[in-house]
């Protein structure tokens, strides 16, 4: 009897221990890593070499400055040249975790170098990684290092060898406002006009496989007049630009809007807004069979869709509730599982997931302009992202989940405002301005990561 | 003769059927009155269910992340003889057993000005059947002086600006009992005073690593001991989380109740989950 008592008493002692309650402090915050690019050992250079290896060293820092919410990049002056392992002690003594050590040669193009990145913990090189650099390919070859020694240090891909697609105005010459597409490096460098179209470009989403652009374009269209007389109508079609090909092909041109189109994780399926029911819905596009299937049916406007990198989820814009506000929903059926995600704003918009589908950023207006916010996929942790920094729209996430893009306008005078596109982290911290004197930039959007 | 004793034979009826109803009617309103209980009651269980729901955010934030952290920075000074030294002594002593962080109650140095009454209030506030008028915008909005003594619970203030929930309508909701809803709402206020100090160097980032801690708290809100329930494995990973909660120690004073069920059965912290 006494066992039979002392088992029951044991089992509901584990039964109550089960169920103790257990509050989640949540995620702990990374602290930053002492990473040392250091001056480079060099051999028998030319001055125009030695120059190009700064530069080369140069860009390597400054796209460390970037992830400065982890790395604290710095400047060290007091290692022997020779990186032996009798360094270690003094690295670790100085708090340095990573320390990447150069060496440059001269090469008949340019420079070869070579880079070892002591992980100085482990007290040991974790990547051994030479390039032989020229003028020429300087900026692509020190992204493509940047994200080998990122890669190396983190086990994750960086945004180095991104690219931000935007539209700007530039072109402009007269009354007709002209909006064209562009292709630059994720800091703001070596930026390339991809259209010409002498119109206005809108809403630009790359594939997942980074060879083609969609996107919106203000195009004239023949219509027939109520005296069935042939006139010509604006209208807004969706095209697809190729990459490797150049080649430009147009995908929907149905009477009215075809826009906001954006890729999903199936290069074939594209979701995107048409009014061919009378209100703006979201459907979701076969590309290869053309085939639309309505997304969103709803009386009131749905717009602006975004999905997650699964595909699992899609955020978008509506005014269903009266005012314009954030709604997720699963898109693999009509009007499944809509879920309000924002309930204050006097006006809500561009809803874009981050890569890991649980955060969406969005603007808002706010106290006569917009600012950014930051909201859980779940409708929970609303934050503040921007404010007393001009107006700010159109975010979306680096690929990377790191970053976000965003344009800034700045009101000059009455007739005049400037608007470029800048870069901060997924903290609102802003790291800096991507564009300037380029007219006024839109739309930003990332290529994704391939490897 | 027939026809009256027909007529007394009616009334007889009508008298015993009126007097059945009556009978049923005072039942009725007795068994209303003492079997179902008072009507107070009912409402009032009503509203305690009702007290347990929270919806809706009710504003946009008005400060930034950025914002926030600078605020946060600057009220940490305010406070650092809240952390007695002592605590930190005492919980790095025992050797012997690592696993468990005893600190003797003798030792902590309890001030009552430490006490953060303010941000009890705002737990207090927390657990209180009506929601409290939302503060206006320039009375949350802090002065030079936030990094004054008050400076946590300003800030504490300004992260729920714009976050802040409201009693709701609808009736759903699992917390009956008026004090499980106020250890619940304690509880649930001292993740955001850890998170603060719970860092991680990259190398344990991302590791999928996980340890749970329980932590007795006195009536003061002073750590009495803490113990590692769940390990990570990695002795770096627990020692920060150990020292995540003592640097977020003090805790606000919990209500009686509360304290005593702190003291007695502690609290279980998971890092992360």
């Amino acid at each position: 009897m006494k066992y039979i008592i002392s088992l029951f008493v044991l089992i509901f002692s584990l039964h109550s221990f089960s169920q103790e309650a257990v509050i989640a402090v949540g995620e702990a915050e990374q602290e930053k890593d002492k990473l040392v690019i250091d001056s480079s050992e060099t051999h028998n250079l030319s001055n125009t070499q030695k120059v190009l290896a700064n530069e080369l060293l140069d860009i390597l820092r400054n796209n460390f400055i970037f992830y400065k919410h982890k790395f604290n990049t710095v400047l060290y002056n007091k290692t022997a040249k020779s990186y032996t392992t009798e360094n270690l002690a003094k690295w670790k003594e100085d708090g340095i975790q990573y320390f990447v050590a150069s060496s440059i040669t001269s090469t008949t193009q340019g420079i070869e170098a070579r880079f070892r990145l002591w992980n100085v913990r482990e007290g040991k090189v974790i990547l051994n990684e030479s390039v032989t650099v020229s003028n020429t390919d300087l900026r692509p070859k020190a992204h493509d290092i940047s994200d080998k020694l990122y890669r190396a240090m983190t086990g994750k891909p960086s945004i180095f060898k991104s690219k931000i697609v935007f539209i700007s105005d530039r072109t402009t010459k007269s009354r007709d406002i002209e909006k064209e597409l562009y292709i630059m490096d994720f800091d703001g460098r070596r930026v390339e006009k991809l259209t010409t179209f002498n119109s206005i470009v809108l809403s630009p989403s790359i594939s997942p496989d980074n060879t083609k652009i969609l996107f919106s374009v203000i195009e004239d269209k023949a219509a027939l007049s109520s005296r069935n007389k042939k006139k010509m109508i604006k209208n807004i079609n969706l095209k697809m630009y190729d990459l490797l090909t150049k080649k430009m092909t147009t995908i929907s041109s149905k009477p009215g809007l075809n826009s906001g189109a954006t890729y999903s994780r199936d290069p074939n399926i594209i979701y995107l807004t048409l009014t061919q029911s009378g209100n703006a819905d979201i459907y979701e596009m076969n590309l290869t069979t053309t085939r639309m299937r309505k997304v969103t049916s709803h009386f009131a406007e749905d717009v602006d869709p975004s999905i997650t990198q699964d595909g699992s989820m899609m955020t978008f814009l509506s005014n269903r509730a009266g005012r314009a506000h954030i709604y997720t929903m699963d898109p693999s059926q009509t009007e499944k599982d809509v879920k309000r995600i924002s309930f204050v704003g006097k006006f809500n918009a561009t809803p874009r997931f981050s890569p890991d589908g649980k955060e969406i950023v969005f603007s808002s207006w706010v106290d006569n302009g917009f600012d950014l916010y930051k909201i859980g996929a779940n409708g929970q942790n609303l934050v503040r992202l921007t404010k007393d920094f001009g107006s700010n729209e159109d975010p979306v996430f680096s690929p990377d989940g790191e970053f976000i893009v965003f344009t800034s306008k700045r009101v000059i005078n009455s007739r005049k405002a400037v608007q470029d596109l800048y870069i901060m982290n997924r903290e609102g911290e802003v790291l800096g301005q991507l564009t300037q004197n380029f007219g006024k930039c839109f739309s930003p959007q990332f290529t994704n990561i391939l490897d | 003769m027939l026809s009256a004793h027909l007529d007394q034979d009616i009334k007889k009826s009508f008298l015993i059927s009126f007097g059945a109803h009556l009978l049923l009617l005072l039942s009725a309103v007795l068994v209303t009155k003492f079997l179902m209980g008072p009507s107070t009651k009912r409402s009032l269980e009503i509203e305690i269910i009702q007290s347990s729901v929270r919806v809706d955010v009710v504003g946009m934030p008005k400060f930034t992340v950025q914002e926030l952290r600078e605020m946060q920075k600057n009220a940490a000074p305010a406070e650092p003889d809240a952390k007695p030294v002592e605590v930190a002594k005492a919980a790095e002593a025992p050797k012997e057993e690592p696993k468990e962080d005893v600190i003797k109650e003798g030792d902590l140095v309890i001030e009552k000005e430490k006490k953060q009454a303010d941000f009890t209030n705002l737990l207090s506030s927390y657990s209180s059947q009506k929601v409290k008028k939302k503060e206006s915008p320039r009375a949350a909005r802090p002065t030079n002086t936030v990094v004054s003594g008050k400076g946590n619970q300003i800030i504490d203030n300004l992260i729920l600006e714009g976050n802040k929930v409201s009693a709701g309508s609808a009736l759903v909701g699992d917390i009956t009992s008026e004090t499980s809803s106020e250890f619940s709402a304690y509880v649930q206020a001292m993740p955001e005073k850890v998170r603060v100090h719970w860092k991680l160097p990259s190398y344990l980032m991302n590791q999928n690593l996980k340890c749970r801690i329980k932590v007795y708290l006195n009536a003061n809100g002073n750590l009495i001991k803490t113990e590692i329930v769940e390990s990570s494995g990695v002795e770096e990973f627990d020692s920060r989380a150990l020292r995540a909660i003592k640097d977020a120690a003090p805790f606000p004073a919990p209500s009686k109740d509360v304290g005593t069920r702190l003291a007695t059965y502690g609290i279980i912290l998971g890092f992360p989950i």
